[in-house]
């Protein structure tokens, strides 16, 4: 009798839950993502990107995602369409006012009565980035460092999300690898790709792999010469033993080292690591509906060259490239020469579209002109190697684009790399004039990721709206992932901050922090006091530091870490120029011959470099960071320290 | 019959054995709460822990922790230490000292965890216990005692979640004193001291401290003129407390803002160096005007500062305007009798006072610019010694405060948010960049040797039976000769 009771009351519990249970799963939204039967891999990823999203932005809702028909009736649910009319025929059959677009134009139509949308583009790529516009307009920001969701969920609703667009510029690309331990020649693959993915979000669409002579990842012959040389960094090493700071970050390594091949044990095993790791990159980005080039140089070739290039020459420092005799009207032989290393980048790698070649960097202006020969030209090309004379040294107008040709937009200034740094105005006004001029193939290449993320979003939106300016997607950036319109704004004077120091710099001394060899008690250990202007730079770093942060104890969510991250960089700097400025005094007292006070100087700035990596290795959070401590360390700290040892034994 | 009596001998022998065993354990030296006895950093009977130690050197034992910062503890052969197991769930573990052998482990679910400043650490109240139980802070859930030897939760008492208007979050962490454990928090919300009984949990006494802003000090016990008071350093003020009433006995007005560091005690007197940011004008303030003011208006809105705070903001919003404009953001959350600024001081002050002591109990007060504003001194061989970023350390002597030396480094740079700690004649300096140095107590800094642990560390260490125990941010060790 009692067991009766009991079992009655458990089946009566039973069902209780079982109707919360499916009570609770009615009360949520029963979204339905469906992309075409036929659908490739790229529509089937946007289409599970979608449902990411959705499921990211909305509170209570059920998504399906799948290919073909709709499991129930639109009544039923929301259904949205990933695709276009050809691709899905949800998309025809369910007479939405689809627009004409071009295959890079995307559309996010919607029948709210029906509750059905349709998300796409005119090409399998354009709909994966119609996708990620929709998870824009929905919040979520797209940083090369990865994702910035909205603060909270919301209740699903697609109104007013409605938009047709093109890109005023069609070929968006990306440089990377580049050179120095500090940049993206140091990061492994898994990186690379998670920076690829987060390009894609962004809607680059080309891929361009800066490589150097030195590089391993190209092995060819010309004229009887083998290339043999292979190495990353301007074939430098970084042990990290002993007194090395900042090693936290490195995870107890004993040596900075390429992730591509660490493992691998002899030389001809890390050429073949490293070209399979080219090889994935590649992959990676074609996986995304990208095209991919390669751009090497026109001028500079593995050393082992010199003997078939006539009258090499190799500057001091360059020890690992030579350069042909006649830069501005290159012999056959170095034409020949690049000919064979393109053909051999064709053949060694079947995914790579296009190598191409800087032709002419502009000094007046913020971009490059980069010349392209397509893989299906290559076998009847010799390259013309000539300077780009449209970009002449004191024109400030930029040219027409020719045939095949890319404009390099820097946004970023190579001998500043250690510093936060921005010149987004300038960087603006070049895009607009570019667009003006008509180039389509607009790239750009920060040497690593840091603050640029915030150059990065400004220009791939503004790629599509070139009227756009960097203080509108400032906002756009971070009153949208701080919900806090006066940190957003506040953030926005520090980054005019960070802008002042970087023009402060490059137009007073633009070596001044320059990475390398002797960057530290070479450069500055000279008897020659600070100049005037090196004040208004500190301060305006200062001010930048306080502002960063002020905003991030003032919010929360994704945006926080960012902004901690930054604070802490621009802490790094004003360390980094303690550093140099207690050198330059210490010179002065050991001119004055008070070398007990150098001494005092040197103890200072062997502090303030201290700090500096430290304050960088609490935060190091890639291998771009991780390299530029290990630069820091042999190149700033261990000079540093041999001068005060040496000094402190004269004494 | 032989292989019986043979049995029985040898198990008698081992009955001994382990009876020896277990009476030299439970007779081993303690370091029973942040920093060791009273919080002094001096170990109370060994006198050679290792000089040389590493990661590979030296090493007794060590295992990976997880996250923390807090200070390990030993009683009665018994080593406690916190972690976060994962990003809502925090534990104590229990350890056999001598092995390293974890004897048990208690989870405890957090739930939502406030915003902290690092290197603070959610797992970072250092516990205090004794050979039977273990009491420790956590921010979202109170205070716990557990049974030392099984982990068993004894009692929860649950206290308000402290707030912190620059965010640095929770860092207290309790002392015994008699059959009570008694816990210190100043936030900027609602500080207060609270004595509770060891074994039910139950509030003895708990008084409130008004006028203080966020800090860190632990109390420490002071026996001085026949008596021993509970004293505890806060903004502006030392404050005297009679331990069995929690009454105020007496203050000396002489300290700064904001307090990070732990007062000594030697004899009856009270030693304290603390460094706050500003020069003595610089009351809360400049400083909330500088960092939660987000639009820079030169006033404080409501949605500037987090819910919790709302309620002072609306005291100090006179004419209620929904802005805190000048005095007013005084009035909300500095008190006008302590409104103390920033500055330097190293100070001692004789103990066993009554009523305001500040002219008649001040021996001497430095204020030289050599205090840490975290790292607390050491009172050790006549004379107190300081540590801060840089590794710049300082000595004065205790009985005058004449200098006995300034501006000498130790030899590590970086910062230093650990205190020294002293054991026979040697004295341990804990860099957060993982290297401990040790120096030869005397006249002169005499380095002896630099240890790098190779993990950051925050928590001071321990010393217990000539070993010392190093909890690094993820790992903990215990250094000994008999590792060798």
């Amino acid at each position: 009798m009692t067991n009766s009771i009991v079992h009655r009351m458990f089946c009566q519990i039973l069902v209780l839950i079982t109707v919360l249970a499916v009570g609770t799963v009615d009360a949520a939204e029963l979204i339905q993502i469906i992309h075409g039967p036929e659908a490739g891999s790229i529509e089937k990823l946007a289409a599970s990107e979608l449902a990411d999203i959705v499921n990211r932005v909305f509170d209570d809702v059920e998504v399906r995602s799948g290919g073909g028909a709709p499991e129930r009736q639109p009544e039923a649910g929301t259904i949205i369409f990933v695709g276009n009319p050809d691709t899905n025929l949800g998309i025809a059959r369910n007479k939405f006012d689809w627009p004409k677009v071009s295959d890079q134009g995307i559309a996010i139509v919607s029948n709210g009565k029906q509750k059905l949308h349709a998300v796409g583009g005119g090409s399998p790529a354009a709909t994966l980035w119609a996708v990620y516009e929709l998870g824009h307009r929905l919040g979520i920001r797209y940083l090369l460092r990865g994702d910035i969701d909205p603060l909270s969920k919301r209740a699903f609703d697609l109104s007013g999300i409605e938009t047709t667009i093109e890109p005023q510029v069609r070929q968006r690309g990306w440089e990377t690898l580049g050179a120095g331990a500090h940049s993206f020649e140091s990061w492994g693959l898994a990186d690379h790709q998670r920076v690829i993915r987060q390009l894609a979000k962004m809607k680059f669409n080309h891929l361009i792999l800066k490589i150097e002579p030195w590089h391993p990842f190209l092995n060819f012959e010309f004229e009887g010469v083998m290339k043999t040389t292979g190495t990353f960094w301007h074939g430098r090493t970084y042990p990290l033993t002993g007194d090395v700071v900042g090693r936290k970050a490195f995870g107890g390594a004993n040596v900075f080292s390429h992730p591509s091949s660490a493992d691998a044990p002899s030389l001809v095993n890390q050429k073949a690591a490293q070209q399979r790791f080219l090889t994935s990159l590649i992959d990676s980005a074609k996986s995304l509906g990208m095209t991919v080039s390669v751009q090497t140089r026109r001028s500079r070739f593995a050393p082992e060259f010199a003997k078939v290039l006539k009258g090499s020459s190799s500057k001091p420092g360059q020890l690992l490239s030579v350069s042909p005799a006649n830069l501005k009207k290159p012999e056959r032989e170095a034409q020949l020469l690049f000919a064979a290393e393109m053909n051999s980048c064709f053949k060694t790698y079947p995914g790579v579209d296009q190598v191409s070649w800087l032709k002419a960097r502009s000094t007046t202006r913020r971009f490059g002109v980069v010349a392209a020969v397509k893989r299906e030209a290559a076998e009847n090309t010799i390259p013309n190697l000539e300077r780009d004379r449209t970009v002449g040294e004191k024109q400030t107008e930029i040219p027409a684009p020719a045939e095949d040709s890319r404009l390099s937009l820097a946004i970023h200034s190579p001998t500043l790399d250690m510093l936060p740094q921005t010149h987004s105005q300038e960087v603006q006004r070049t895009l607009q004039d570019a667009v003006k001029a008509g180039w389509t193939s607009v790239s750009i290449g920060p040497s690593t990721v840091n603050e640029f993320s915030q150059d990065v979003h400004h220009v791939s939106r503004a790629m599509w709206d070139v009227s756009l300016s960097p203080a509108e997607s400032h906002k756009d950036l971070w009153a949208t992932t701080t919900g806090n319109a006066s940190a957003s704004d506040r953030l926005w004077i520090g980054r005019q901050q960070l802008e002042k120091a970087s023009t402060l710099i490059l137009e007073n001394d633009p070596d001044l922090v320059e990475l390398g060899p002797g960057m530290l008690m070479e450069r500055h250990y000279i008897a020659e006091p600070i100049p005037e202007w090196w004040q208004e730079a500190t301060d305006a770093y200062t001010q930048y530091m306080i502002e960063l942060y002020r905003a991030q104890g003032a919010v929360d969510g994704g945006a926080k870490p960012v902004l901690f991250y930054y604070a802490k960089r621009s802490e790094f700097v004003l360390e980094y120029l303690g550093a140099v400025k207690a050198v330059r005094e210490a010179a002065l007292a050991k001119k004055a011959g008070d070398n007990e006070m150098a001494i005092e100087h040197l103890e200072l700035a062997l502090e303030s470099t201290y700090n500096c990596i430290n304050t960088l290795a609490d935060v190091a959070r890639n291998q771009g960071d991780r390299g530029l401590i290990a630069v820091l360390n042999a190149d700033a700290y261990r000079p540093l320290v041999a001068e005060l040892e040496r000094l402190s034994e004269e004494e | 019959m032989s292989s019986e009596l043979h049995f029985r001998r040898s198990m008698a022998a081992i009955v001994l054995l382990a009876a020896f065993s277990f009476t030299n354990e439970s007779s081993c030296e303690d370091w029973p709460q942040f920093r060791g006895p009273n919080a002094s950093g001096i170990a109370s009977e060994s006198t050679k822990p290792p000089l040389h130690f590493s990661a590979e050197e030296n090493v007794k034992w060590s295992v990976e922790l997880g996250k923390g910062v807090a200070c390990p503890v030993i009683a009665d052969g018994r080593l406690f230490a916190t972690t976060m197991t994962k990003d809502d769930r925090f534990a104590v573990i229990g350890f056999d000292q001598t092995s390293g052998t974890e004897l048990w482990r208690t989870r405890f679910d957090t739930g939502k965890l406030p915003e902290i400043t690092p290197p603070n650490e959610h797992a970072s109240s250092t516990p205090a216990a004794d050979g039977n139980r273990v009491f420790v802070h956590f921010s979202t859930i109170g205070l716990i005692a557990l049974d030392a030897k099984t982990g068993d939760l004894l009692w929860k008492h649950p206290l308000p979640m402290p707030f912190y208007l620059m965010g640095w979050g929770a860092a207290n962490s309790p002392i015994l004193y008699g059959d009570t454990v008694v816990f210190n928090l100043d936030d900027d919300l609602g500080s207060y001291l609270i004595a509770l009984d060891q074994e039910t949990g139950d509030v003895r006494w708990r008084k409130e401290r008004p006028e203080m802003l966020g800090g860190y000090a632990v109390p420490v016990l002071c026996t001085a003129n026949g008596r021993t008071d509970i004293v505890v350093a806060g903004s502006g003020k030392l404050i005297g407390y009679d331990p069995l009433t929690g009454s105020n006995r007496w203050t000396c007005n002489s300290l700064l803002r904001t307090i990070m560091s732990t007062p000594v005690v030697d004899g009856d007197r009270i030693y304290l160096t603390s460094q706050s940011y500003g020069d003595t004008d610089r009351v809360l303030k400049f400083a909330l005007l500088q960092w939660r003011d987000t639009n820079q208006d030169g006033k404080l809105e409501k949605k500037e500062l987090e819910t919790a705070f709302h309620k002072k903001f609306d005291k100090g919003d006179a004419n209620g305007d929904g802005f805190l404009i000048d005095d007013e953001i005084d009035a909300a959350f500095q008190s006008p009798t302590n409104m103390v600024g920033g500055g330097n001081i190293s100070q001692a002050i004789l103990g066993g006072g009554s009523g305001d002591v500040t002219k008649s109990h001040m021996l001497w007060n430095l204020d030289h610019k050599t205090p840490s504003n975290i790292a607390s001194p050491l009172a050790f061989d006549g004379r107190l010694l300081m540590v801060k970023k840089g590794g710049i350390s300082a000595a004065f002597s205790l009985k005058d405060g004449e200098t006995v030396w300034t501006k000498e480094r130790v030899g590590n740079y970086g910062n230093y948010y650990a205190s020294p700690i002293a054991a026979g004649e040697y004295i341990y300096v804990p860099g957060e960049n993982g290297n401990i140095v040790v120096l030869k107590a005397g006249p002169e800094i005499d380095v002896i040797s630099k240890n790098d642990i190779g993990d950051s560390l925050i928590a001071t260490p321990a010393i217990a039976n000539n070993r010392l125990y190093v909890r690094t941010l993820h790992h903990l060790y215990c250094f000994s000769e008999e590792a060798k």
